[in-house]
């Protein structure tokens, strides 16, 4: 009894370490966005209290970004397209993963592999061709460039497949026999059964796309579709980076995400830990 | 089920709307423009005044980050008729007209134009003969030090008269014994000497070309025998010493703001910096007493320091060709230049922006920069590889930094920069 307490002392404590670990950079983060403009490098050598809490703390980085940079724009963006990817991708890959989970067709194996296989390659490998589709598309420089290749994902499918593998097939062919067609049985049966599966992919989307810096920056130039972590690498040039705007920018950058993540999370797990990934 | 379609109707409208929002045309030109990711406020100001001077084109500026800059140029380059101009970094200009994607720019200037920039400049922006990026910006490098600090321990200041510049063994003694005296008075997290681009060839090839090492064959597509060469190991070997064996320099400060973060709070009595420094140091950090001595040098070599910065290309396949050139020529032409210099504290690349601001440049510390610009400047090294043989040289002085053996690490650079060549050969 005794040695269990101890273990379970000693694990809570190195699981405190770990959560610090993790938590230190985020604290500075915040603190560093709540100080005065100015030198930031100071304060974390040598590290003392006023670190992490900062002495005179002021809301006017964030003031300045959301007035002076436009970055309410950027964060507008990037919720619209991320809100739209999520919408549309839920539809698309949850159908995907239905048609790989229950149905029999010709070469279906294969084409699952070609779905596993496209979360395994690297985006920069694609980038190139993809670019030019979009282009030849003439939707270059628009929301849509940024929303329809990010619709189907083939981690999504997985997750849905996996997913919907487990629901007894004899539960929705009794639907069947009582009349329903399958579409009907897709979205009055089997969907409403697959929360914890919608919530996880809706949040893996989400944040796919929230943190997607590299594709915005090739797929739309104008000003008006910048989307966020774009917005916030505007304040590192190569001679100088503006410290205050940075990680106030980076700070309001990330509460989105956690608010979803906080509020979701109790089906994120459920989720994940239902597919066999964990 | 029904509110769901609904949904996505809706979305799918949205989406054929922002389509056809963003390819409705205006009447006046509209040229897309990839720039570096300078702050937006003071690029902006100079292209409001260049679109009030040309109110038939429309300037569609994109602001893309240092990190992000030659990846997305890579994909956007080899496909279609867009960005119609773009910012170049000079040694890659090279990289750019050999793949055909830079528009010879050699009949719209006459030579009386061109003679207003410094040759080197020139020099970077042309290949095989024929001019492809006109210069932005230049740059050079010195010794910053922290006067204070040198003061407090009693180390006589290194000199301002570029004949009397330190040696790199004077640099290194005084950085270990100024470290080590300001250690015993308690001060225990000052450094020595701080190198601002840590990995950069920018910043690094200067040593080994002090020593006399070649840095690349004369074809531009050889480095066997040049970069790993004994000078060149030499210089590697001395750069080694900094962080691995003296310890007066901190490994992984590899970001330029940073560093300067470090040099302007007291915590380095040397830094060997840019000239954009200058105007940083003097804005951030009122209270820092520092001064300028000339790039230092192997004492059995010769100086030399590094040279060059941003051009302006257009690009070949550019639909506007016409609006382009305007465009480029009033980017690098002698107002926004000087206008550039007062916003962004970059040394401009025309000759005349400095006759005509006698009151910034006629100082001791801007006096130093100028003396290097014109003695002992070198541009780097004219290659269609440059993108890869940068890469891979940064990848490398990072292991050394980091303590791998410099012979073996640049052997290995070698290897790898050969094997990237073949595809030009």
């Amino acid at each position: 009894m005794l040695y269990r307490r101890i273990a379970e002392c000693v694990l809570v404590f190195i699981l405190c370490i770990i959560a610090l670990v993790y938590l230190v950079p985020f604290l500075w983060t915040a603190a560093s966005a709540l100080r005065p403009a100015g030198p930031m490098y100071s304060y974390a050598n040598p590290l003392t209290l006023e670190t992490f809490i900062p002495k005179n703390p002021t809301l006017q980085n964030f003031f300045h970004i959301f007035t002076k940079q436009r970055f309410g724009r950027a964060m507008f963006n990037s919720l619209f397209v991320g809100t739209s990817v999520v919408a549309l991708g839920l539809l698309v890959n949850s159908m995907a993963g239905f048609a790989f989970a229950k149905f029999d067709f010709p070469l279906k194996n294969l084409f699952f592999a070609l779905v596993l296989l496209t979360f395994m390659v690297p985006f920069e490998s694609i980038v190139i061709p993809l670019y030019v589709v979009v282009q030849r598309m003439g939707i270059s420089n628009t929301y849509s460039a940024l929303i329809l290749p990010a619709i189907a994902n083939g981690m999504a499918i997985f997750l849905f497949r996996q997913f919907f593998a487990d629901i007894p097939t004899e539960l929705l062919e009794a639907a069947r026999v009582d009349g329903a067609s399958w579409a009907r049985v897709f979205f009055q049966f089997l969907l409403p059964l697959s929360k914890p599966a919608l919530v996880s992919v809706m949040i893996m989307l989400f944040l796919f796309n929230w943190n997607a810096l590299f594709w915005p920056l090739v797929a739309v130039h104008s000003s008006d579709l910048e989307v966020v972590q774009v917005a916030v690498t505007t304040h590192v040039a190569q001679e100088e980076t503006h410290w205050a705007n940075l990680f106030s920018s980076a700070f309001a950058a990330s509460l989105p995400p956690m608010l979803l993540f906080l509020f979701l999370q109790r089906y994120f797990v459920r989720g994940i830990s239902g597919t066999g990934l964990k | 089920m029904k509110k769901k379609g609904n949904t996505f109707l809706m979305l799918l409208v949205l989406m054929v709307f922002c389509t056809v929002i963003g390819s409705a045309s205006a009447s006046a030109v509209e040229l897309e423009v990839v720039w570096m990711g300078w702050p937006r406020d003071r690029v902006i100001t100079l292209i409001e005044q260049f679109e009030t001077e040309n109110p038939d084109i429309k300037v569609d500026i994109q602001l893309i980050p240092f990190s992000q800059l030659f990846s997305t140029l890579e994909v956007r380059l080899p496909t279609g008729t867009t960005p119609d101009v773009y910012i170049v970094d000079g040694p890659v200009t090279a990289s750019y007209a050999a793949r055909g994607y830079l528009l010879p720019l050699d009949e719209f200037y006459s030579d009386q134009e061109l003679a207003e920039w410094f040759p080197s400049s020139i020099e970077s922006g042309s290949y095989d003969g024929k001019l492809y990026s006109i210069p932005y910006a230049t740059s050079s490098a010195a010794l910053y030090y922290n006067k204070e600090l040198f003061d407090k321990v009693g180390y006589p200041l290194p000199p301002s008269d570029p004949d009397e510049r330190w040696t790199w063994e004077d640099v290194a003694t005084a950085a270990v014994e100024i470290q080590k005296a300001l250690h015993d008075m308690g001060d225990t997290d000052v450094w020595g000497l701080l190198i601002e681009q840590i990995d950069r060839p920018y910043q690094l090839l200067p040593l080994a070309q002090s020593l006399g090492a070649e840095v690349i064959g004369s074809n531009g597509l050889e480095v066997d025998g040049c970069i790993n060469s004994p000078t060149f190991v030499e210089a590697a070997t001395f750069y080694w010493r900094l962080f691995n064996e003296l310890k007066v320099s901190p490994q992984g400060v590899d970001d330029s703001a940073v560093a300067r973060e470090y040099f302007g709070t007291g915590k380095a009595a040397m830094m060997l910096g840019a000239e954009w420094n200058l105007v940083r140091l003097s804005k951030s950090f009122p209270e820092l007493q520092f001064g300028v001595s000339p790039h230092p040098y192997f004492e059995n070599g010769v100086p030399v320091t590094p040279t060059g910065s941003w051009h302006v290309g257009v690009n070949s396949r550019t639909e506007h060709t016409e609006a382009a050139v305007r465009f480029v020529k009033y980017m690098t032409g002698f107002d926004a230049s000087l206008l550039w210099h007062q916003l962004h504290g970059h040394s401009p690349a025309r000759m005349d922006v400095y006759k005509a601001l006698p009151e910034v440049f006629d100082t001791d510390e801007w006096g130093v920069f100028l003396y290097e610009m014109e003695h002992t400047a070198k541009t780097r090294p004219a290659t269609p590889g440059y993108l890869e043989y940068e890469l891979i040289l940064r990848e490398t002085f990072n292991e050394i930094h980091y303590g791998a053996d410099p012979q073996e690490a640049l052997n290995n650079a070698v290897r790898r920069i050969q094997r990237e060549f073949r595809k030009y050969r």
